[in-house]
């Protein structure tokens, strides 16, 4: 039996949820110049897509957008802390870890407005997107089902002896679905290597934590289940590079999963600069002499000009054909879809 | 002892049921392993059916000419020796069971709910098996429009309420159908149809006791199967036929000529061939002429092998085997086909696929000739060619009247899928080969 | 070939092909080293071991959505919902998952699986051990549903359905798990999904059946043959998609047909089938298409007898539809 409090290895939290910054350049040592800067970008792309999706869902172009602002940290580096060759299951909001995974913003751009050039030739919503090249899975937007389907590919992988393991995110309130449940059970008996991530921003829409559980938070759910339990600020790439990785190492090792909780602010970060994981994260890099304003203009104007093209692209692709509605329904046409189409 | 069940097994594709032809033992004989036991006919082919097993026959199943289904029982048999016996019979299994003396299998454990019985009741029947492929064959009877009326439940409706029998009404609705009015029509005035070949009218014949002025013949075998293909050709294609007349000169002189050498390579030549090979080479450029008709998804099917349907007559009947591959095979090649074909017919040993695949047909159309005929089409091809014995007669050649050597030809065609202009224009095509055969080197690959 | 009652058979299906193809994993509530409640997968567990054959918790909902991760990796995996009747709080993956994993994914993340589960009464059961659901997945885009009907059936449809590349529903009626027996090849061979089964012809009356209700469906016919009725029986083996050629070939030669099937009548399997019969053969009707079901109650224990399709029940509908 593990207690969440003896296994995190997370830099102790603040009561405000920031991190002492002796501590904070500690963590430098798992980061390198090459990671570090990397992260950077990726956090900074992830904000601006963000922020231009949420203007297209207000102007109508597209039809939702689910909004990750502030949690870049948590989302990039999570992912960044995983292998190749590992398995990322989002939730509705975790489209960076797909960007950060090498999708192309012309392809989340289709994706966003379900445009023929779309993967999901138009079927899928746009959140959350996937990038079947690097194995980030197509998830729905019903709450906690990507749990149990994680935690299967990650025993799979242990079956067949694979170093593997498989990420997932989620948000507290899917700790109180039934997938949570049996799949974190699954993922106990099994000895999976899984990570599952749940956000800790306080809310599940309009329910705040008290009512969502009244466990001391999430992260102790995992003692119920025999797994790990870790805290993290979410806010901290550092930090969360770090616990993610050990917790991998320790699924692939055959120590079983980990439930991380991280915390992670919802208010509006550019309200709150010090709080703000993208401005932390530039903080850091100018700490070690990896970035200036000069840099920092350069990547805004790359990043604009690249989400311009993309969305511009989109726009002005077609609409999928009739047809393709037909399409891979079934691996091939049976008779009562080639009449319905209009081909039998 | 173990007894032990025959099933007539699953013979070819698409083979349902057969007829028996023959029993070749009866109950108690000893019989061997591979001894031929009866003979069945499936859709074209005459099989003999050898015991797999060696044992004493009980009981032999069906009588001469009765249509068993596949997989039915034919013969019970007391196995030669015990262990070799397959399995006992399901339903001696069923009445043994029955008495729920079943052997003891491990119980269901303690989680599982219910009461899972070793047997049910009516369980042991040789239907809960494999299915039967079943190709649904349809002729058309006596005095009738058609077998298989369409019309909407009310119109049923009102043919039964007014005792009219809804296959002998002409339709005149959408779709073939028959509608009220025709109903209401019949009624008053009952027409029958006129059909081609047989003409019927009026009801079936009254069943009159047996006595000395008629005879019952049970109509079986060989003669039912082509009476339905007859029938089912006449009902759905939409006959027409084109007669013409060919100047055999040069295709007589041709064939003496290549009498000897064919002769020499061991093949004894006819007019068939040729006239095959000029059809094959027609046939690729009028491709309308070797479609067929795919009723069930509405496509017409143009094939792009050419096999050619030769009709022979046999002592048993009709059969069309068939030459493969016309277009690519020698005159002498398809000669010695021939031969081989007619050989096999003959002596009732053709194979089943030496009967099935053919594009287009030919018959030839008796030893004394005739002035006209109109041959009926090999469903479910789009046409065939009848060909008339040559004969000696007065023709006009260049403003004389000259003895010519005449062969007609009448072919019949779908017009559903084949316009008059088309056909003619192919008929003409076969004789411009036939007439000037050189031209045939001009097309040779 | 060998004589085989259907529990054998299924069994003989999933070693064979648990041989052949080292993908395949079977999961399930008491799969592995009790075999299975109705010894279904007895003796696996001791072939091949912890890792293929799996003993999971009690939860369904983690049955599936664990296969479906498996299954998302590229294993093959053969779960089991031990009653059908428990099949529900695995609904939502199966529906909102399983079935729309292919679809929505453009093609890149099949999730392949076969999912089996015993189905149907007449086992002293009740209202939890009885259930036929085929509707509320033939209703559902993206899912293939089978049932066989004796055991030469069970293991062709079984290997083909592992081998088919869409999720597949493969229900086992349980009421002939013993009592249907006949010849089983084997070695490897498979019937082919979407095909029904012409179990006898017939000119009267088509009757469509699958399951267990078949052999009502052959002891009624039996009994119409008495009264001069030549009933037709066709067993639809694959559910959905069903072999929609076939059901109308018979139709269209008979002119009345019966639906029989235990679950209950309203937006039963039925009412698809005669609604398709209606669109594709409605000028060749004789009598009004009839189904012979279950009735729109839950399944009862003491009653159970007068509540399933049995003979009596679907002779009396034979000859009324033969004498329209």
């Amino acid at each position: 039996m593990h207690t969440p409090a003896a296994s995190s290895p997370a830099p102790p939290l603040r009561e405000d949820g920031s991190v002492d910054p002796a501590v904070d350049r500690a963590c430098a040592d798992v980061l390198s110049d090459e990671l570090a800067v990397a992260l950077y970008e990726h956090m900074v792309l992830a904000r601006a897509v963000d922020e231009r999706l949420v203007a297209l869902q207000r102007e109508g172009a597209i039809a939702s957008h689910a909004s990750a602002a502030g949690q870049e940290a948590l989302i990039v580096g999570a992912a960044a802390a995983m292998q190749d060759a590992d398995w990322i299951f989002p939730s509705s909001r975790e489209f960076a870890a797909a960007l950060w995974r090498g999708m192309p913003l012309v392809a989340y751009a289709h994706h966003a407005f379900g445009t023929r050039g779309d993967a999901a030739h138009g079927q899928s919503a746009p959140d959350p997107p996937f990038w079947r090249a690097a194995r980030v899975a197509s998830a729905s937007p019903l709450v906690g089902t990507q749990i149990p389907h994680a935690v299967g590919v990650a025993w799979a992988a242990r079956i067949q002896k694979a170093d593997v393991a498989a990420l997932v995110f989620f948000g507290e309130g899917a700790t109180s679905s039934n997938d949570f449940h049996t799949g974190l059970n699954f993922a106990g008996v099994t000895r999976a290597p899984v990570v599952a991530v749940c956000r800790n921003d306080g809310w599940a829409t309009s329910t705040p934590s008290s009512r969502q559980t009244a466990s001391a938070g999430f992260a102790i759910k995992a003692l119920a289940y025999g797994l790990h339990g870790a805290r993290v600020d979410g806010g901290d790439v550092v930090a969360v590079l770090r616990v993610v990785r050990e917790a991998r190492a320790r699924a692939v090792a055959g120590e079983g999963g980990t439930l991380v909780e991280a915390m992670v602010s919802r208010q509006d970060p550019s309200e709150k600069a010090d709080t703000d994981p993208v401005a932390r994260t530039r903080r850091h890099l100018e700490g070690r002499g990896l970035w200036d304003p000069a840099r920092e203009e350069r990547l805004s104007g790359e990043v604009r000009a690249d989400l311009d093209r993309a969305v511009a692209g989109a726009m002005a692709e077609e609409k999928p054909s009739r047809d393709a509605l037909f399409d891979h329904v079934y691996a091939e046409l049976p008779w009562h879809l080639q009449e319905q189409r209009g081909s039998r | 002892m173990a007894r032990w069940e025959f099933k007539l097994p699953d013979i070819g594709e698409g083979v349902t049921e057969g007829e028996i032809v023959a029993w070749l033992v009866q109950p108690g004989d000893v019989v061997k392993e591979d001894q031929p036991t009866i003979e069945v006919m499936t859709d074209k082919a005459t099989v003999t059916i050898t015991a797999p097993k060696a044992g004493t026959v009980v009981e032999t199943r069906g009588k001469v000419g009765e249509i068993v289904a596949v997989h039915s029982v034919l013969l019970v048999f007391e196995l030669s020796s015990p262990g070799e016996a397959v399995g006992p019979a399901p339903s001696a299994d069923a009445s043994h069971a029955r008495n729920g003396h079943a052997p003891k299998d491990d119980g269901p454990a303690a989680t599982a709910v219910g009461d899972i019985k070793e047997t049910l009741p009516g369980m042991g029947g040789a239907d809960a098996g494999v299915g039967l492929d079943v190709a649904v064959a349809v002729g058309a009877g006596a005095g009738y429009f058609n077998e298989k009326p369409l019309a909407t439940p009310a119109t049923r409706k009102l043919a039964r309420e007014m005792s009219v029998d809804l296959r002998r009404v002409s339709p005149s609705g959408p779709q073939g159908r028959v509608t009220k009015t025709d109903v209401e029509g019949f009624s008053r005035a009952p027409a029958a149809p006129s059909s081609r070949g047989t003409a019927f009218a009026g009801t079936a014949l009254a069943r009159t006791p047996r006595g000395p002025l008629e005879e019952r013949v049970p109509f079986t075998g060989m003669r039912r199967k082509i009476s339905q293909k007859m029938a089912q050709s006449t009902r759905t294609a939409a006959h027409f036929t084109f007669v013409e007349e060919c100047d055999a000169t040069a295709l007589k002189a041709l064939r003496a000529r290549l009498q000897a050498p064919a002769e020499a390579a061991g093949v004894r030549l006819s007019f068939l061939p040729f006239i095959v090979k000029a059809t094959a080479a027609a046939l690729k450029k009028h491709p309308m002429l070797n479609t067929t008709l795919d009723e069930s998804t509405n496509e017409l099917v143009f094939r792009k092998y050419f096999h050619i349907g030769i009709a022979m007559a046999t002592e048993a009947g009709l059969m069309v085997p068939v030459v493969k591959d016309a277009d690519r095979k020698t005159v002498l090649d398809i000669a010695r086909d021939i031969e081989r074909l007619s050989a096999d017919a003959k002596a009732g040993k053709v194979k089943l696929d030496d009967l099935q695949g053919s594009t287009f047909t030919v018959t030839s159309l008796g030893a004394r000739g005739g002035l006209l005929a109109t041959p009926i089409i090999n469903f479910p091809e789009v046409a065939i060619l009848g060909v008339h014995r040559m004969k000696q007669k007065p023709v006009v050649k260049d403003g004389q009247i000259v003895i010519g050597e005449v062969m007609l030809l009448s072919l019949s065609f779908d017009h559903r899928i084949v316009d008059g202009s088309i056909g003619a224009s192919f008929a003409y095509e076969i004789i411009r080969y036939l007439e000037t055969p050189d031209l045939l080197w001009m097309e040779m690959a | 070939m060998t004589q085989m009652n259907m529990v054998q058979a299924i069994n003989a299906a999933l070693r064979h092909e648990m041989r052949r193809d080292a993908r395949v994993v079977v999961l399930g509530e008491d799969v592995g080293k009790v075999g299975g409640v109705f010894r279904v997968t007895q003796g696996l567990w001791d072939e091949f071991g912890d890792d293929r054959v799996v003993d999971t918790p009690l939860s369904e909902g983690g049955i599936v959505g664990t296969a479906i991760g498996m299954a998302l990796y590229g294993l093959l995996p053969v779960p089991e919902i031990q009653f059908a009747d428990f099949i529900y709080p695995a609904y939502d993956q199966i529906v909102s998952e399983l079935a729309k994993l292919r679809w929505r994914s453009g093609g890149e993340y099949p999730a392949k699986l076969v999912l089996r589960t015993p189905v149907g009464g007449g086992i002293r059961g009740g209202l939890y051990h009885s259930q036929s659901p085929e509707s509320l997945f033939i209703h559902v885009a993206g899912l293939k549903v089978v049932c066989a009907s004796n055991p030469h059936d069970a293991k062709g449809l079984l290997l083909a359905s592992i081998r088919d590349p869409d999720p597949v529903l493969f229900f086992e009626p349980k009421r002939i798990y013993r009592a249907a027996k006949g010849e089983v090849p084997e070695g490897d061979y498979t019937v082919p999904l979407g095909r029904a089964a012409v179990v006898r012809t017939g000119e009267d009356v088509t009757l469509l059946a699958w399951g267990a209700m078949l052999y009502e469906a052959i002891a009624a016919a039996d009994e119409a043959k008495k009264q001069g009725i030549d009933c037709e029986i066709v067993d639809l083996r694959t559910l959905w998609p069903v072999d929609i050629d076939t059901v109308v070939a018979s139709v269209v030669k008979t002119g009345r047909v019966i639906v029989v099937h235990e679950a209950p009548k309203t937006c039963g399997f039925g009412a698809e089938l005669i609604a398709l019969v209606n669109e594709k053969a409605f000028l060749y009707l004789e009598a009004p298409p009839a189904r012979v079901c279950g009735y729109d109650t839950p399944f009862p224990y003491t009653l159970e007898m007068d509540y399933l399709p049995l003979a009596h029940r679907i002779l009396p509908v034979i000859v009324a539809t033969a004498r329209y």
